[in-house]
């Protein structure tokens, strides 16, 4: 097979490489084949680069696998040869990992003690790459063997993703981004060629004003002051001119109306729809994608990003299309009027453009940049405003205003920043346009003041000078909606990078439908990490039956709350495999199956709206009684018929006007209403009075009795009463029993745990 | 089925065959559901009796059961918006209610609301 084709330069991946990374776009096909030589003919399946030898200079190292061996060559360049060398995978024995700063260096070993056999060292930029290779590895220490079909897009995406992330930020293809927005007026094309009309005819009905003023002034005052027309006949003409100028007056603001109107609902519906769009977006997207970008963000995105979009349909779209129009007409009736003028005002025309264009480029950096430090600003403000009473705790309003301070000075510094190209701009240019207006006049005086044949009427000069002066409009206008148009695309960038995220859980389509879930879990060899370098869970096997109550316990950190985050499938697991009533979890109908999992969690969310509401999340059409009844089983009737109100009370965003106990009483009626199957419980360890206490652990009690239940156990109860407990430590199941068993063992980390907390429970009772 | 009637003072007492005890009726939902599910509460706020549906009530305590109620559920009932006078965050109402005539202030950005029917 040898090396794959190589990858037309053309394509995103590639294009990135040439643009942002200094190496090699896959493994090059000289290296790759002498690599395979050297493994006996066996194919590459997996590669990275290395890039960093001995002395930590900047090299190309290739680290590659094939099925039995592990190959490191150094590509040749200004300090060493070309170097080669093959190693049985059988040898490896131990892996050592150094990390640093900014460059991580891996040992290889045969045996524990022993001087390494491989080392390679490499910077942050390999981390992805060399990440997928060391799992491997770290796989075959265990025992599993894993295969891969050799390809360059391993390592391609390994290393691109960050690049990638990033590049909200970088700014794309404009011509693209304009084309695929304006794809958005497409349901609209009715409206679209009603306001495209209104404008045309707009614009042809200003053309007409100075024809009707040359034609009076040719036709009508000068013969008449000339004594070659009679006043009888002026006058008819005079005020046939003058109706057709209202006339035409009339008919050009009857055209704005209509075209105004029609583009400014227009540009609403391409607000609203791109609004849709992205909050149904928002829904798909996996649970990653809120942890790794700040509400601020996203906020502005929907907000008032949508929003300059707007502007820009509303008035760009039609505008900037008309002024060209307009450009082009005007430029011919001027040619047709005088040609030789004519070619004055127009040849300077392209130098404008041109101009105006570079000047765009250079204010959608500006936009783009300002944009991220408004959002900056918007993201102080929500991390403040859900935060302020840790804020006002630990006093730190005077640090918190400092901080927005800042970034609000930095945001407006961008926006003077911007005022600076743009005020500068614009008088340059109407200089040089100005300028032109000079030029006419210097070409005309000759040829006005010229004694005998006169080849330039008065009238024909005025409308010149009308016509001239309507030129200056298109002008502005494009200089204008430039900036408006800036601004667009730069918000149609971040639009269409969020609509762009692709939902890292795929949900299959034909996915298994389970009606009623018996409740069975089963985790075979579950290996799972947020990126590709840390394992958070590693190798976890163990089987639930239909109605057990399981514990998880374990240490903070020891990957207790990802186990449970993994089983709902917030995460797609990156090893082995996760059963629900025998079928793999990433086979299941994500919805019907969510919809049969129940969790309550340590920091119950309401959202604002009545209690009945927040009740009835899960199930909207439940019954009254109902509703009643699961709050009765939550021990939550009584606090709420307490409230004046009773369950019609609106509860504060996040439930805030609720106490903690209440809420947690609340969502546990949430869940017993909804009814799971499944339930997954996720203890508190906040410590509420025990009266409190002990109204919530009857209603879990409740809540739990006929379900198979994963609890992230704190409470003794639960513990005691669990089936089994599965203790972790450090992404390792390390024990799994009964209570009274795991006790038993000597030293065993359940018991450590418990010990703690029995000592912990005896300083409170003191 | 709960035996309700009310004593002079105007209190809701429930009987049983332990004799009677003075109740306080809680309506669960007071704004969507006023005249059912009634929680009844004695004097230590516990509750003491559950009525799904006032209508399953025999007459005489059907009728008790309301009498307090309606002191319980007082609302103005609005027929009538004479004036809105808005002023920097507050506005002022002027209405007519079926009580009588009445002025009174809100946030301007609380309402009017949308409710859940789009209504």
């Amino acid at each position: 097979m040898g090396a794959g084709p190589q990858p037309a330069m053309s394509d995103p991946v590639s294009q990135i490489f040439d643009r942002y990374l200094d190496q090699p776009p896959t493994l090059p096909t000289a290296v790759r084949r002498r690599v395979e030589q050297a493994c006996q003919g066996e194919i590459i399946q997996l590669y990275a680069l290395a890039d960093l030898d001995a002395s930590l200079r900047l090299c190309q190292i290739w680290v590659t696998l094939t099925a039995n061996y592990l190959g490191v060559i150094r590509v040749a360049d200004r300090h060493v040869d070309e170097h080669i060398r093959v190693v049985l995978r059988g040898r490896l024995d131990k892996i050592i990992e150094q990390p640093g700063l900014s460059c991580t260096v891996i040992h290889l070993l045969e045996r524990a003690e022993e001087h390494p056999f491989v080392t390679i060292r490499y910077t942050h930029r390999q981390r992805g790459a060399i990440g997928h290779l060391l799992y491997v590895l770290d796989q075959q220490l265990t025992g599993r063997t894993l295969e891969f079909t050799p390809s360059d897009e391993r390592y391609r995406e390994a290393i691109v993703r960050p690049i990638r992330e990033a590049q909200a930020s970088v700014s794309g293809n404009r011509l693209a981004i304009v084309w695929r927005l304006l794809g958005y007026l497409r349901p609209y094309r009715a409206q679209v060629a009603l306001g495209m009309f209104g404008a045309t005819v707009m614009t042809l009905a200003r053309l007409l004003p100075p024809f009707f003023t040359g034609q009076v002034v040719d036709q009508v005052i000068q013969p008449f002051q000339g004594g070659t027309l009679l006043l009888a006949q002026a006058w008819p003409l005079a005020l046939t001119l003058l109706g057709g100028l209202t006339v035409t007056l009339i008919l050009q603001e009857c055209a704005a109306w209509v075209r105004l109107r029609t583009m400014a609902v227009l540009g609403e519906h391409v607000a609203r729809d791109l609004r849709t769009q992205m909050y149904d977006h928002l829904h798909k997207l996996s649970v990653s994608y809120f942890s790794s970008k700040q509400t601020g963000s996203i906020i502005s995105r929907v907000g008032s990003d949508s929003d300059r979009i707007w502007d820009f349909i509303a008035f760009g779209v039609v505008e900037l299309s008309l002024s060209f129009l307009l450009l082009i007409g005007l430029s011919a009736v001027l040619i047709v009027l005088d040609w030789r003028l004519g070619l004055v005002m127009t040849v300077p025309l392209p130098i404008l453009l041109v101009l105006i264009y570079r000047n765009g480029r250079v204010m959608h950096a500006f936009f783009l940049r300002a944009w991220r430090k408004w959002s900056n600003l918007t993201d102080a403000l929500s991390d403040v405003v859900p935060g302020i009473r840790v804020v006002k705790a630990f006093d730190q309003a005077e640090h918190e205003k400092r901080r927005f301070g800042e970034r609000n000075d930095d945001f407006t510094d961008e926006c003077f920043r911007i005022h600076d190209v743009w005020t500068g701009f614009w008088p340059i240019l109407m200089l040089l346009v100005h300028s032109m207006t000079i030029l006419t006049w210097v070409f005309a005086l000759p040829r006005l003041l010229a004694h005998g044949k006169v080849d330039l009427s008065i009238g024909t000069f005025v409308a010149f000078l009308l016509y001239m002066g309507m030129f200056f409009y298109p002008i502005e206008i494009i200089g204008q909606m430039s900036r408006l148009l800036n601004r667009a695309l730069s918000s149609a960038h971040r639009i269409f990078d969020l609509l762009d995220t692709e939902p890292q859980l795929t949900e299959r389509s034909d996915g298994v439908r389970l009606k009623s879930l018996r409740g069975a879990i089963e985790f075979r060899e579950v290996t799972f990490g947020y990126d590709a370098v840390r394992q958070i869970i590693k190798g976890v096997s163990f089987g639930i039956e239909p109605g057990e109550l399981i514990g998880l316990v374990g240490p903070s950190g020891s990957g207790k709350t990802t186990l449970v985050n993994l089983l709902v499938r917030f995460y797609d697991v990156t090893g082995g495999e996760i059963r629900v009533d025998g079928v793999p979890i990433q086979e299941l109908a994500l919805g019907a199956f969510r919809r049969q999992v129940g969790m309550v969690l340590q920091d119950p969310f309401l959202f604002h709206g009545t209690i009945i509401e927040n009740i009835r999340y899960g199930v909207p059409e439940a019954l009254f009684s109902d509703v009643i009844s699961a709050a009765r089983a939550a021990n939550a009737h009584d606090f709420i018929c307490r409230l004046p109100s009773g369950y019609d009370t609106v509860v504060g965003e996040r439930g805030h006007t609720l106490s903690g106990g209440e809420r947690q009483r609340v969502s546990i009626a949430r869940s017993i209403l909804h009814n799971p199957r499944i339930l997954i419980l996720d203890e508190a360890t906040s410590s509420v009075d025990t009266e409190t206490e002990h109204q919530i652990q009857e209603a879990l009690n409740r809540l739990i009795a006929g379900r198979t239940v994963v609890a992230i156990a704190h409470r003794l109860s639960t513990l005691k009463r669990a089936t089994r407990l599965l203790v972790l430590k450090e992404g390792r199941l390390i024990e799994q029993g009964t209570h009274a068993q795991l006790l038993e063992i000597p030293n065993g980390v359940y018991r450590r745990l418990h010990d703690m907390q029995i000592q912990l429970n005896e300083v409170h009772a003191i | 089925m709960p035996q309700l009637n009310s004593n002079e003072a105007g209190q809701l007492l429930l009987h049983s065959q332990r004799g009677s005890i003075p109740v306080r009726p809680v309506a669960c939902f007071p704004w969507s559901e006023p005249n059912n599910y009634i929680s009844l509460r004695n004097e230590a706020g516990m509750e003491v009796g559950f009525i799904d549906s006032a209508a399953e009530l025999d007459h005489s305590s059907r009728t008790a059961l309301e009498t307090t109620l309606r002191q319980t559920r007082f609302v103005f009932e609005v027929i009538a918006i004479e004036n809105v006078e808005d002023e920097f965050e507050l506005r002022t109402w002027s209405v007519k209610t079926r009580q009588g005539p009445r002025s009174f202030q809100t946030k301007l950005d609380e309402w009017p609301r949308t409710l859940e029917t789009g209504a």
